[in-house]
């Protein structure tokens, strides 16, 4: 199942996150796709927010693992700087990975394939400044509720602007 | 390694207790060795001391990924209960995995540490042998089971003929698919699966469905004992806990070009 937004601005995309966010169940993985200036931790501020966090979500490039608790542990993780199968294995991932918590992975396609199957993938392009192309979809069944939520979320803010 | 192991367990043996340590076994005068147990392969952790691999002291308690504060303490706490301290030990016993990743490299750098700077030898046993050691010799298959986190299993079968553990990691769905009524369940994670179990194998259900923990430090001394006379020991400069990858891992590592 896939949903596909158009974000317009950073308060757009941080509410599309609580979206994410109140619909996030224990062990869900968000693997977070996109350049440079993507929006991905923009996302990841407000999935925080959604969860109930009154954190502001740092990037964790240089810590690769940021842990929030909210309603659901978050881990916030970065493989930007991951260049090498042996680095990502030696990280001990699947501690988080299959744990009870939210995994909200940037740059997961530096490690693709190596996530639970059940995964949600949200790939992020940018056509302009202030403009973003938001696709979020799962595979799995499990999942669809959450991706029906963005969906509905979608729908509202497209009538919003008609 | 940590320079309180020493201090504390010093400290905490009385003057007297120096002297009856030296003392010889009455039959062949050899010396009683003393082994220190460590399982943080999970949540429930486990160390412990024995002597001749009969248990002295084991202290368990429930982890909440703080094996590392809560390790050292531990063992100091068992060499006081056992009035033993690290000087005394002929041999470190860990448990190897599988469990949680970062959960067993506490335990098996301490090991690690404890051995190689005492010069006594390490003995690696698998995670999974521990739990099956207390229904050895029933004369059935035995099948042990540990959480490897949502949906997963790691799975250690053991049949009666077997000299080793055969290990696995399984969706859980898989797992219960196969089931066999002559199989004795036991585990970690088997009492969270009973209801399941039960459902499917009915009346010939067999299993050991006591609360956790269900690995004992008193497993660890046995077979590690038996392992160390064995002579099967561990090099501490190399060996690493046991950890297995599920398929979809392997394949990301075919990927990016890693042979496995
Ligand atoms: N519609 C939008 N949604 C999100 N961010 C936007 C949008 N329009 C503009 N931006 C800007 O894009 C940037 C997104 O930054 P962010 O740190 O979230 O990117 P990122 O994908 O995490 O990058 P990195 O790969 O460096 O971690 C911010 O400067 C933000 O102001
Ligand atoms: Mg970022």
């Amino acid at each position: 199942m896939r949903a596909c937004l158009r974000s317009t601005s950073v308060e757009y995309t941080r509410e599309l996150g609580r979206v994410m966010g109140a619909s996030a169940k224990p062990g869900d993985v968000f693997l977070l796709c996109g350049g440079l200036g993507a929006g991905k931790t923009m996302l990841t501020q407000g999935i925080l927010w959604g969860l109930g966090s009154e954190e502001f979500a740092r990037s964790p490039t240089f810590v690769l693992v940021n842990e929030y608790h909210a309603r659901l542990t978050v881990y916030h993780m970065d493989l930007y700087r991951l260049d090498s199968f042996d680095d990502l294995d030696g990280l001990g991932l699947d501690d988080y990975l299959f744990g009870d918590g939210l995994c909200v992975i940037e740059w997961a396609d530096k490690a693709e394939g190596y996530f639970p199957t059940d995964h949600v993938d949200v790939s992020i392009s940018a056509v302009s400044d202030t403009e973003r192309i938001f696709s979020v979809s799962s595979s799995a069944d499990e999942r669809s509720q959450l991706i029906q939520a963005v969906v509905d979320f979608g729908r509202l803010h497209a009538d919003e602007h008609r | 390694m940590n320079p309180e192991i020493e201090c504390s367990s010093r400290q905490s043996i009385p003057r007297v207790l120096y002297i009856r340590r030296i003392r010889a076994n009455r039959e062949g005068f050899a010396k009683i060795k003393v082994e220190l147990q460590i399982d943080t392969s999970t949540r429930y952790a486990s160390v412990g001391i024995s002597s001749d691999g009969a248990s002295i002291v084991e202290i368990g308690w429930r982890s909440e990924r703080n094996h590392s504060m809560e390790l050292v303490p531990a063992i100091n706490r068992a060499f006081a209960q056992a009035r033993r301290g690290v000087e005394d030990l002929d041999s470190v016993l860990v448990a190897s995995g599988p469990g949680g990743f970062s959960a067993l490299r506490v335990g098996m750098s301490t090991a690690k540490a404890i051995a190689s700077t005492r010069s006594i030898p390490l003995v690696a046993v698998g995670t999974l042998d521990l739990e099956i050691e207390p229904f050895e010799g029933m004369g059935a298959r035995v099948c042990a089971l540990i959480s490897a986190g949502r949906n997963r299993l790691y799975v250690g079968v053991k049949d009666p003929a077997d000299t080793v553990v055969k290990v696995d990691l399984q969706q859980t769905a898989e797992f219960l698919g196969g089931l066999s009524p002559s199989t004795i369940y036991c585990g970690e994670a088997a009492p969270d699966l009973a209801a399941e179990m039960s459902a499917r194998l009915g009346g010939s259900f067999r299993a050991s469905l006591s609360a956790p923990p269900s690995r004992r430090a008193s497993a660890l001394a046995r077979l590690g004992y038996r392992k160390l006379q064995a002579g099967e020991t561990a090099d501490p400069a190399t060996v690493e806990p046991l950890y297995l990858r599920s398929s979809q891992v392997s394949a990301a590592a075919r990927r990016w070009g890693v042979r496995q």
